[in-house]
């Protein structure tokens, strides 16, 4: 394994170990600001389920992302390291910035800039693309309606209830589970974007075959990184969580991960990778929605729409920039 | 009688992921069918419950007026 290799392959697990540190707070928020687990043991719990989700699913995510986005003959070790490096500017400029933005969407539009600015734009694989482009607007949709139709159910179910503290007793510890299935979620889908990327590196290098399946150390790394992010980042916002995080009631946190957690484990194993953030918020906004729609903050919202359609474009105009410094210097 | 906003978000929900038909990858068509088709339901449901309970509100509102002199 030549040192470029290694350099590329420690670049892509640390964007995968700031993705798990990013979205901790996504499968951890809720169990804490309820809490249902201590902050020590709800970090533990997610970033365990991280780490599990290489049992669970397959690699199609994976496949997605190393031959499915550009034509894997194309890949060079500096096409992937400006396509890296053109999601991780981004995404340092967006957390800059305040912007809620999916890392997911930049990996994509890097490696797409990157591609393009070294081989043009018949690089590009018009149907992965379209697949990636479609899931961007649908899977928040999809965390919405079933955020949403959770909560309807749940109030179905049981408005007649009348002990209330055995009720929420029964929703806390609900809450284990719906936090664990998307942390397992979280941990196969984004966890996989970085497995795509080290296979399509693996392959530029003729080290396995185009059609070969994500060596098993690949996963393991790859899932390790994800993990080992969510134990830091989990600290971090654990530090913060005490007051900053509103209160929540533990049907709400119930419903909203479960509704993720479906559309991650469907998105999954249908190999499209998608926004874990986007995700999350379409079913936090879904369960909100059942009071009255001004109950959502519809200004952050907006935020995540605009993040939506700046993302690509911009991931992709970076990895582009570091892709033609790259071709003057090699 | 007037619909609020929350009906008619899922109903324009339901026509964007009906729109995305056109665009989705034809072995993902069945994400477009169940999201626009569970937007749609709910549309419906919603718009259903609020004019039932204007009417009511306006049946009761009739009512009242009609107490004191009845």
């Amino acid at each position: 394994m030549s040192i470029a290799v290694v350099v590329i392959v420690v670049i892509a697990l640390c964007f995968d170990f700031i993705n798990g540190f990013h979205d901790a707070a996504n499968s951890i928020a809720t169990i804490v600001s309820t809490r249902v687990l201590s902050p020590k043991l709800a970090v533990a719990w997610a970033a365990f389920f991280n780490f599990i989700a290489f049992l669970v699913f397959g690699t199609a995510v994976a496949a997605t992302i190393a031959k499915d986005v550009v034509q894997p003959e194309v890949f060079t070790n500096a096409i992937i390291f400006s396509g890296l490096m053109g999601a991780i500017v981004w995404d340092l400029i967006t957390w800059w910035l305040g912007l809620p933005t999916s890392s997911s969407h930049a990996l994509v539009g890097g490696m797409a800039g990157a591609a393009v600015a070294a081989a043009g734009w018949e690089s590009l694989i018009g149907s992965g693309f379209q697949k990636i482009a479609v899931f961007i607007v649908l899977s928040p949709i999809l965390g919405f309606l079933l955020g949403f139709t959770f909560m309807v159910i749940t109030y179905w179910v049981f408005h007649r209830a009348r002990r209330v503290d055995r009720l929420n007793k029964g929703f806390r510890r609900g809450q284990l589970v719906s936090a664990a299935a998307f942390s397992l979620g979280h941990g196969a889908n984004d966890a996989q974007k970085t497995m795509g990327v080290i296979l399509a590196l693996l392959i530029a290098n003729g080290m396995v075959s185009a059609d070969a399946e994500v060596p098993l150390w690949v996963v393991l790394a790859a899932h390790t990184a994800i993990g080992l992010g969510t134990m830091v980042g989990g600290w971090r916002i654990v530090h913060t969580m005490g007051s900053k995080i509103t209160r929540l009631q533990p049907v709400n946190g119930m419903a909203a991960e479960s509704a993720a957690a479906i559309t991650l484990f469907f998105t999954s194993f249908a190999g499209i990778p998608v926004s874990t953030t986007h995700t999350i918020t379409g079913a936090i906004v879904g369960t909100g929605t059942t009071q009255r729609l001004s109950a959502v903050r519809w200004g952050i919202a907006g935020k995540v729409v605009w993040a939506w359609v700046i993302t690509i474009p911009a991931a992709f105009a970076v990895a582009w920039i570091f892709q033609e410094i790259m071709q003057v210097f090699l | 009688m007037r619909l609020s906003r929350r009906p008619l978000f899922f109903a324009a929900m339901s026509l964007i992921c009906f729109f995305m038909l056109t665009v989705t990858p034809a072995e993902l068509h069945g994400v477009n069918y169940f999201t626009g088709g569970l937007a749609a339901f709910w549309a419906v449901v919603l718009g259903i419950e609020e004019l039932a309970s204007q009417r009511a509100a306006k049946r009761r509102k009739a009512k009242d007026e009609a107490g004191p002199t009845a």
